[in-house]
C-alpha cells in the first residue's frame, strides 16, 4: 500500500509539468545499501608512509631545487603540474615528520606536508525500493529505508525548477571519486569519455568501489528516459576521474591532480565527495587553481560529527556541503563548522550502483547516506546556474547558490550557522525569476 | 482588451454625434486667432513589445499613460509644429530579466516618469473636395524615474532598482472632412514604432548585477480615427481612438486634447 500511495504521489507531481518520471523497474527485486548497510568510517593511516610533498618558492632555480632533494636525501617521485609542487620519497631512516619539519627550515621552501589520504564520506544503508524524496518531498510515509515519515516541502525544489532549465549538455561535471560505471544503463549516455584514473595511472576512469557512480547519478544521471532515477542536472555531463581505490581511500596528490585534470579538460563544475582533515598547502593550491580557471567546485564536509574536512573548508574555493534529512533536520553525522556553506539533502537518498555491485540480475541502485550524496545536489545545481548563466564566475554561482538556501533551522539557529551554513539549498529559488511587485 | 477598444469605438461615436448636433447649428463666423495655442493632453497605450533573452525572443504588454501640457504654433501657412511636456507612468509588467545574479520577474506596475515630444502636421495640404489629405508626425519620449524594489525571500537583503525609457515615432497621412463648419473627422494610416529599454540593478549582499533589456513594438503602424471639435472660437477638443494590429491581435491607444485659442 505504501508503494502505491508513494506511486501515486509520484504521479499527482507528474501531472505538474514533467512529462515523464523516472521509475526503478523493481518488478519484485529489492532496493539494497551499499556497504552492507553500514556507515563507512575510513580507518587506515592519515599520510602516505615515506613521501612528503614540497613547493620551494618561485624564485629557486631548477638546479638549486635539484640539487636541494639531493641534500635530503630524497627521490623525486614526480613534479606536479600546474602548481609546481614535488612529491618525494624520504629515506627508510627518517620518518616522514622529521622530514617534513627539516624542509620547513630551509628559507627556500614555501611549504612542505606529508602526502595525506583522504577517503570518501558514505554512510550508507540498506533495504527497500525508495524515492527520490530530496529533489520533491510530499511529505508522509516515505518509501525508503525504515519508512520515516517525510516533511512536505523538506527537498530542494527541483520539479519546479526543470521548467526554466534542465542544463546544458556543454556543461561538464567532473566527480573526482573512485569512477563511474561507465557502462550503467542510466548514466553510459552521460559520460563525456572514459576519464581518468589517477590511482592506476590510465585513461580508464572505471569505479571499483561504488561511491562514484551513486555521487555521479544523483548529479546527472540520464533522466526523462523512463528507467532509473532523475539526476538534478538533467542534460548536463559527467567526466569521471578517479583518485580514490576500490577500499575508499586516496593520496592526497591523486586528489590534486584530479583536481588540476578537470580544470584542464573542460568540466565547469567539480564534485568532491571525499576529504581528509589534514591541512595542505598544496591541495589548496589545486583547488585555488581551478577556481581560477573559472570552475565551481563542491566538496563534502564529512560524516564523523567534527571538525569540517579538506578541501571542503578551502572556503574561498569550494562550496562545504552539509547533510539533511527527508525533515529539513541536520543530519546527526555531519561535520559542523564556520566553513559550512549550505546543506543539501543527504540521508537515505537513491542513486546508481555499479551493475555489479549487488550481484547479477540485482537491480543496479541503491541507498546512500552521508554529506557524499548531498555535495552532488549542490554539483547539479551548480551545474543548472553554469549553464542558464554561463557568464557568472565562480565566486558569484557560489553567492547564488548560499543566499537562495533556505535557512530551515532559522528557530534555533538563524541565518548562517556551522551546521548548516545558510541552509538546505533551493533551486528554484536560484533559477526561476523572482517576482518583483509593489 | 475587447471591452476596451468597444469602449473607444463607442466614446468615438458619441463625440462624432455629439459634434454632428453642434456643427449643423453653430455660426461660421469665427474671430482671428492667435497663431501660438496652447493645450493639455491625456494619452493612453497598450502595445505588445516583444525582448529577448537567453537567445529566446518573448513578449509581453506594455501599457503607459501621460498628462501633458503643450503648445502648437502656426510656423507657416501651412504647417503647425507642437511641442509638449508632462508626466506620466509606464507598466512594464512582464519583462523577465534573465542577465541577473538573481533572475527578475517584473510585475510592481506602473513607474512613473516625464515625458516631452513634437509634433509637425500639415495645414491644407491636399483639399478635395470637402475632404483635406494632411500628414503628420509626432515624437515621444520617456524617462522613467528610478525606483527599487525588496528581493524578497532570500537568506539575505536584496534588492533591484529599475529605471525604463522609450520612445514613440508615428508619421503618416491623415484624410479630415471639413463639410461641417466646426467639427473635423479624419481617419489616419501612420507608421507606429515605440522601441525602449528597462535597466535593472541588482543588489543581494556583495553579489551585484546590471541589465539593459531593450524593447520593441510587435506592430509598425495604426489606424485611427479621430476628430477635432470648435465648441468656441477659444476652446476646441480633440479625440482620437487607435488600433494596433499585430501578429496575433490587436493593440490600442487613444488620445484626447483640449486647446486653447487667444
Amino acid at each position: 500500500m505504501g508503494l502505491f500511495l508513494a506511486i501515486g504521489l509520484l504521479s499527482f507531481q507528474l501531472d505538474r509539468g514533467v512529462q515523464k518520471r523516472d521509475e526503478p523497474n523493481f518488478t519484485g527485486q529489492h532496493l539494497r545499501s551499499l556497504n552492507h548497510g553500514q556507515p563507512f568510517r575510513y580507518q587506515g593511516p592519515r599520510s602516505v608512509p615515506g613521501q612528503v610533498l614540497v613547493k620551494f618558492k618561485p624564485t629557486f632555480s631548477l638546479q638549486s631545487i635539484q640539487t636541494t632533494i639531493a641534500a635530503y636525501e630524497t627521490k623525486a617521485i614526480r613534479k606536479i603540474p600546474r602548481i609546481d609542487v614535488y612529491q618525494l620519497q624520504v629515506p627508510s631512516y627518517y620518518t616522514v615528520d622529521q622530514m617534513v619539519a627539516a624542509l620547513r627550515q630551509n628559507p627556500n621552501v614555501q611549504y612542505a606536508e606529508p602526502n595525506y589520504i583522504a577517503h570518501i564520506c558514505v554512510a550508507p544503508n540498506d533495504e527497500f525500493f525508495a524515492r527520490q524524496w530530496a529533489l520533491s518531498n510530499p511529505g508522509n510515509v516515505l518509501g525508503i529505508p525504515g519508512s520515516p515519515e517525510g516533511k512536505a516541502g523538506a527537498d530542494i525544489k527541483a520539479m519546479t525548477t526543470w521548467g526554466e532549465t534542465e542544463g546544458d549538455a556543454g556543461t561538464v561535471i567532473a566527480v573526482v571519486d573512485t569512477g563511474v560505471d561507465l557502462l550503467h544503463p542510466d548514466i553510459k549516455n552521460k559520460i563525456v569519455n572514459s576519464g581518468r584514473d589517477f590511482v592506476n595511472n590510465d585513461f580508464d576512469a572505471t569505479d571499483d568501489n561504488g561511491h562514484g557512480t551513486h555521487v555521479a547519478g544523483i548529479a546527472a544521471a540520464e533522466t526523462n528516459n523512463q528507467q532509473g532515477i532523475a539526476g538534478v542536472a538533467w542534460n548536463c555531463k559527467i567526466l569521471p576521474i578517479k583518485v580514490i581505490d576500490k577500499d575508499g581511500a586516496g593520496l592526497y596528490s591523486w586528489l590534486i591532480d584530479g583536481i588540476i585534470y578537470a580544470a584542464d579538460n573542460g568540466a565547469q563544475v567539480i564534485n568532491l565527495s571525499l576529504g581528509g582533515d589534514a591541512y595542505s598547502d598544496a591541495l589548496k593550491d589545486a583547488v585555488s587553481y581551478a577556481n581560477g580557471k573559472g570552475l565551481i567546485e563542491a566538496a563534502a564536509v564529512g560524516n564523523d560529527g567534527v571538525a569540517v574536512l579538506y578541501p571542503a573548508a578551502f572556503d574561498d574555493y569550494v562550496l562545504a556541503v552539509a547533510a539533511t534529512d527527508y525533515t529539513d533536520a541536520a543530519a546527526d553525522f555531519s561535520n559542523v563548522g564556520s566553513q559550512v556553506d549550505v546543506a543539501a539533502p543527504g540521508v537515505e537518498i537513491l542513486s546508481l550502483v555499479p551493475t555489479w555491485y549487488f550481484g547479477p540480475s540485482s537491480v543496479p541502485y541503491g541507498f546512500g547516506s552521508g554529506t557524499s550524496v548531498a555535495t552532488p545536489h549542490v554539483s547539479g545545481l551548480a551545474a543548472l546556474i553554469k549553464s542558464l548563466k554561463p557568464w557568472l564566475k565562480p565566486a558569484e554561482i557560489m553567492n547564488i547558490i548560499r543566499y537562495s538556501a533556505d535557512d530551515v533551522n532559522s528557530t534555533t539557529f538563524p541565518g548562517k550557522d556551522d551546521h548548516i551554513g545558510y541552509g538546505r539549498i533551493n533551486m528554484e529559488k536560484a533559477l526561476v525569476p523572482r517576482q518583483v511587485t509593489k | 482588451m475587447r471591452k476596451s477598444i468597444l469602449l473607444v469605438v463607442k466614446t468615438f461615436l458619441l463625440l462624432s454625434l455629439t459634434g454632428l448636433a453642434f456643427a449643423q447649428t453653430a455660426s461660421t463666423q469665427r474671430s482671428p486667432r492667435w497663431l501660438i495655442r496652447p493645450g493639455l493632453g491625456f494619452d493612453y497605450f497598450s502595445r505588445t513589445i516583444s525582448w529577448d533573452s537567453n537567445k529566446t525572443t518573448y513578449t509581453s504588454k506594455m501599457s503607459s499613460y501621460f498628462v501633458t501640457a503643450g503648445v502648437e504654433y502656426d510656423a507657416f501657412e501651412k504647417l503647425t509644429v507642437a511641442a509638449f511636456f508632462g508626466y506620466g507612468s509606464t507598466n512594464g509588467n512582464g519583462l523577465v530579466f534573465r542577465h541577473l545574479p538573481f533572475s527578475v520577474d517584473y510585475e510592481a506596475g506602473g513607474m512613473g516618469g516625464f515625458v516631452l515630444g513634437a509634433e509637425l502636421a500639415t495645414k491644407k495640404l491636399l483639399p478635395l473636395g470637402e475632404f483635406e489629405i494632411n500628414a503628420q508626425a509626432q515624437f515621444v519620449y520617456s524617462v522613467g524615474s528610478s525606483k527599487t524594489f525588496a528581493l524578497g525571500d532570500l537568506g539575505v537583503q536584496g534588492s533591484v532598482t529599475g529605471k525604463a525609457k522609450w520612445a514613440q515615432y508615428v508619421v503618416g497621412p491623415v484624410v479630415s472632412y471639413k463639410g461641417f463648419d466646426y467639427f473635423h473627422p479624419y481617419f489616419a494610416v501612420c507608421f507606429n514604432y515605440l522601441s525602449g529599454n528597462f535597466k535593472m540593478d541588482e543588489t543581494v549582499q556583495d553579489l551585484t548585477g546590471s541589465e539593459d533589456k531593450t524593447f520593441k513594438s510587435k506592430g509598425y503602424f495604426h489606424l485611427a480615427v479621430g476628430a477635432t471639435y470648435e465648441f468656441t472660437d477659444y476652446f476646441s477638443l480633440k479625440g482620437e481612438g487607435r488600433l494596433l494590429p499585430r501578429t496575433g491581435g490587436l493593440d490600442y491607444g487613444i488620445t484626447a486634447k483640449a486647446v486653447f485659442t487667444f
